[in-house]
């Protein structure tokens, strides 16, 4: 009984296949590894020449932001290419002349690397010039060009570098990066276009970036936040507009953190939505404003039907405070959840007076009211001592 | 009465050679199909580390993903770790992520774990506010202190892995927290990486696992791995294959069809409120990591819920590879027999559409590799030699198939350090590519055949109802 049994082929053909694959699939094997050995010997002397040239590159630009016309300083510290370099980039600026240094394309992604990790730290005047740098050695110009790379990564990478780059230019490209194909590409030119002060309305946002459809990230908050910084006109009346859950819990969240109290009825209207996500959201920004007219929200808050909803109300009696919620919260220590039971157990405790007064009666009785009230005043009592 | 025999013996040959010609047919079938497996895991994990956007340093780390993180609980099952817990939980305290908790869970410790605890952190017995939640052993103490208001330390009754887990569940206040083990090390932007996903989309994702890679031969100082290096001797050199193998390819793909069926007990982020929903982890299980993630899969189908278990690549875990063949064997054993309790216990989603992909993908491939592959393969370490020596299996046939099976194994590893250079490149020199290389050949020559008879061990030891960890012994990270 033979292989030829099972396969309608001949014997030979089989086993003539089998080795080929084998000798193939090795053949591939030790192509791969050596390509792999080789290419990482590539990489490694790319990379010392890298991290050579980011050593040097950086003196250089720290120099500069020292004294950028300090010529003197400058040719000390500096030999052949390098001072070319700085020298032209420093006469550049300080002469106040804006011409563009010609200097090689590696050494474009170094200084961008550079910059990167220093306007992250630096602000001020010096941000100034390091921002001034990346414009006249071209930085920006290649980075608009990664805009159109295939590779994604690069696209990200360099809008997250141009949102630290002002300008007409860099903006119209970001906006032509909102309608970019991929939605991580879409959410860095959202973040960045917003974070750099542009009028990017929340329709727009919603409508580029598929918001609850394709892009669902918490880097949404952020974006929302900062656009209700400017203006929480478009955040209303997209409100109002009856919008997806997720779309109206960040509208909410992004009025919240405003901490306008005038803005409380709008949270007021939303906070009877049927999503327990976003009555939950609600009772999180009225928290976040903290004022007691929010009092009759929050009460009915502590009253729904969901626990997470009863949950947020009750620590929002707590944040503001709410005295007159203290009846609520006392029923809520009998929550059959125990979120809302500790929550509530905290917020009459944060309320002090008539609320602490509550949880130590609670205390002395029995059941779950009785427990948490021990558990919480227990935890603060460790504390003290 | 002899003729008889004889007769009868004849009488049967044909029928005894026909079925172990089918047998071996299967065998063959089932190690091509695994390894066919290997060959769409690979395509699928180089499709998703082709996108993934590597944040290449610390810093940058921190600017772009700390302001999307929520709060997090570290819970660290600790039993019989004086030796390096204090080094290691220093090491979580300085971890970069913007709001942590660590709950260290001694989990009745014969040793002086908890005494350790306690005289270098200044600890002293606290209250804290707590619900269970989840079932666990009586709770004896619970220890803070001022100078760590982020450190929680449990003393409980022993009652293992999963047990420790669900104490600190009860007592984590977070919405999501991080089961870590307490002998290993967690970079210092791991947390930071790992919970990507569940900002990218909070909603769906439910729990999120990292990278384990093999700390032997890497410097460690103060809890930190300083300089990454590769094992000097055999044994954990194989290890480092075998874990590039399974966390690049294997978690990679199938987390890209949401079939993850297991994120490493050493390093794995869940939603909080999900894993309280199934009643945290099971008891009497030594494959706790498995099971829950199978658990959290058929909670999420049979509620007809939208979401996700992710594997992400970058946030790494260091961990110390067994050197001795006795300690491997009784770890290999013991994964064995979690996988197998994970299946069995969860049977019911096999090849089941309610389940979705868990049920007709996951499932499967669990059932594939770890509950068909074992026996199926040592049988045919013994069968297939058997048919050729008694002339059902020819020798040219039994030589190209030796090749093939050997050929195979090499490219998948090849192909696995083909994405970890390409994407990841964790290993620092050239000599390191070629030296993995020769390991990953050197492997198929014994390396792989003693390992399915320690998993038939496992299957043994399953059958009979074991349910012991067995000793867990470590030589000590390499000091810088």
């Amino acid at each position: 009984m033979t292989a030829t049994h099972l396969f309608p082929l001949n014997e030979t053909v089989i086993l003539t296949g089998i080795w080929w694959t084998s000798l193939a699939l090795a053949a591939l094997s030790a192509t791969t590894m050596l390509l792999l050995v080789v290419r990482r010997l590539f990489q490694e002397r790319r990379k010392r020449k890298f991290d050579e040239r980011r050593k040097a590159l950086t003196q250089l630009v720290m120099i500069f932001l020292d004294a950028p016309a300090d010529d003197e300083a400058v040719r000390a510290m500096c030999r052949g290419a390098d001072l070319k370099l700085v020298l032209e980039v420093g006469s550049g600026l300080s002469k106040g002349r804006r011409r563009r240094s010609r200097i090689a394309r590696t050494d474009l992604y170094v200084l961008v690397d550079i910059a990167q990790d220093l306007l992250g730290s630096v602000r001020g005047a010096s941000r100034e010039q390091v921002i001034d740098l990346l414009r006249q050695t071209g930085a920006e110009a290649a980075l608009l060009k990664d805009l159109k790379s295939w590779r994604i990564g690069r696209r990200v990478k360099a809008i997250e570098t141009l949102a630290l780059l002002p300008g007409a230019e860099v903006i119209a490209a970001l906006g032509e990066a909102l309608a970019d194909r991929n939605p991580d590409v879409r959410l860095a030119a959202a973040s960045a276009l917003v974070n750099m002060g542009h009028d990017v309305t929340v329709a727009q946002l919603v409508e580029k970036l598929e918001v609850g459809v394709v892009i669902r990230s918490r880097m949404l908050r952020d974006i929302f936040r900062v656009v209700a910084t400017r203006d929480t006109g478009d955040l209303i009346e997209l409100l109002d507009s009856e919008p997806p859950n997720l779309v109206a819990a960040l509208a909410i969240y992004a009025i919240g953190t405003t901490q306008d109290y005038s803005l409380i009825p709008v949270i007021t209207r939303h906070a009877s939505r049927p999503a327990v996500d976003v009555r939950a959201e609600a009772m999180r920004a009225l928290a976040a404003i903290g004022h007691p007219a929010a009092g009759p929200t929050v009460m009915a808050g502590l009253r729904d039907p969901a626990w997470e909803v009863r949950t947020e109300a009750a620590i929002c009696a707590g944040r503001i405070p709410l005295p007159n919620a203290v009846p609520l919260l006392q029923e809520r220590l009998s929550d059959e959840q125990w979120w809302p039971r500790f929550r509530a157990a905290e917020a009459l405790r944060e309320i002090g007076g008539r609320g602490r007064y509550t949880l130590e009666q609670a205390r002395k009785g029995q059941g779950a009211a009785a427990r948490i009230a021990d558990m919480v005043l227990a935890e603060e009592e460790s504390a003290a001592a | 009465m002899n003729l008889d025999l004889q007769s009868v013996s004849e009488a049967l040959l044909p029928y005894v050679a026909e079925t172990a010609w089918w047998a071996s047919i299967v065998i063959l079938g089932t190690m091509l199909v695994q390894n066919g497996l290997y060959v769409l895991q690979l395509v699928l994990a180089f499709s998703v580390l082709h996108r993934w956007r590597l944040i290449p340093n610390a810093n940058r780390a921190w600017r772009q993903l700390s302001d999307t993180t929520s709060p997090i609980s570290l819970l660290v099952p600790a039993h019989n770790e004086e030796a390096t817990i204090v080094e290691n939980v220093r090491s979580m305290l300085a971890l970069h992520y913007p709001r942590f908790e660590i709950i260290v869970i001694n989990d009745g410790s014969s040793d002086a774990t908890l005494q350790t605890l306690i005289e270098t952190y200044g600890l002293a017995p606290i209250s804290r506010v707590h619900e269970e939640e989840v079932p666990h052993r009586p709770i004896r103490g619970i220890y803070g202190s001022p100078g760590y208001p982020n450190l929680i330390v449990i003393d409980k009754e022993n009652g293992g892995k999963a047990d420790a887990l669900n104490a600190g569940i009860n007592l984590s206040r977070f919405p999501m927290f991080c089961a870590v083990d307490a002998d290993s090390i967690l970079e210092a932007d791991s947390l930071l990486r790992a919970v990507q996903p569940f900002a990218e989309d909070p909603d769906r994702v439910i729990a999120v696992g990292g990278t384990i890679r093999i700390a032997n031969g890497c410097r460690v100082r103060g809890g930190r791995v300083v300089e990454v290096g590769i094992p000097d001797t055999l044994l954990p050199l194989f290890q480092v294959i075998e874990y590039i193998r399974a966390f690049l390819i294997a978690r990679l793909a199938w987390s890209r069809l949401n079939a993850l069926m297991l994120i490493s007990g050493a390093f794995g982020i869940f939603r909080r409120r999900v894993v309280v929903a199934v009643g945290g982890y099971s008891h009497g299980t030594v494959g706790e990591d498995m099971e829950i993630i199978v658990k959290l899969h058929r909670f999420m189908r049979e509620k007809g819920a939208d979401y996700e278990i992710r594997f992400v690549p970058d946030p790494v875990c260091w961990t110390e590879a067994p050197t001795t063949l006795r300690v491997l064997a009784s770890q290999r054993k013991r994964w064995q027999r979690g996988a197998l309790e994970a299946f069995f216990r969860h049977a019911r989603m096999f090849l089941n559409p309610r389940y979705g992909v868990a049920g007709l993908i996951g499932m499967p491939h669990v059932f594939l590799v770890d509950v068909l592959a074992p026996p199926v393969e040592v049988i045919g370490y013994l069968l297939i030699p058997a048919t050729w020596y008694v002339g059902i299996l020819s020798w040219d046939f039994f030589l190209a198939y030796l090749a093939v099976t050997f050929v195979l194994g090499v490219a998948v590893s090849v192909g696995a350090l083909m994405l970890e250079e390409m994407e990841l490149r964790r290993f620092p020199r050239a000599s390191h590519l070629v030296l993995l290389a020769g390991v990953a050949v050197l492997e198929n020559f014994g390396y792989r055949q003693i390992n399915n008879l320690w998993r038939v061990a496992g299957y043994w030891q399953f059958l009979r109802g074991k349910t012991e960890w067995g000793r867990m012994t470590r030589a000590g990270f390499k000091r810088a």
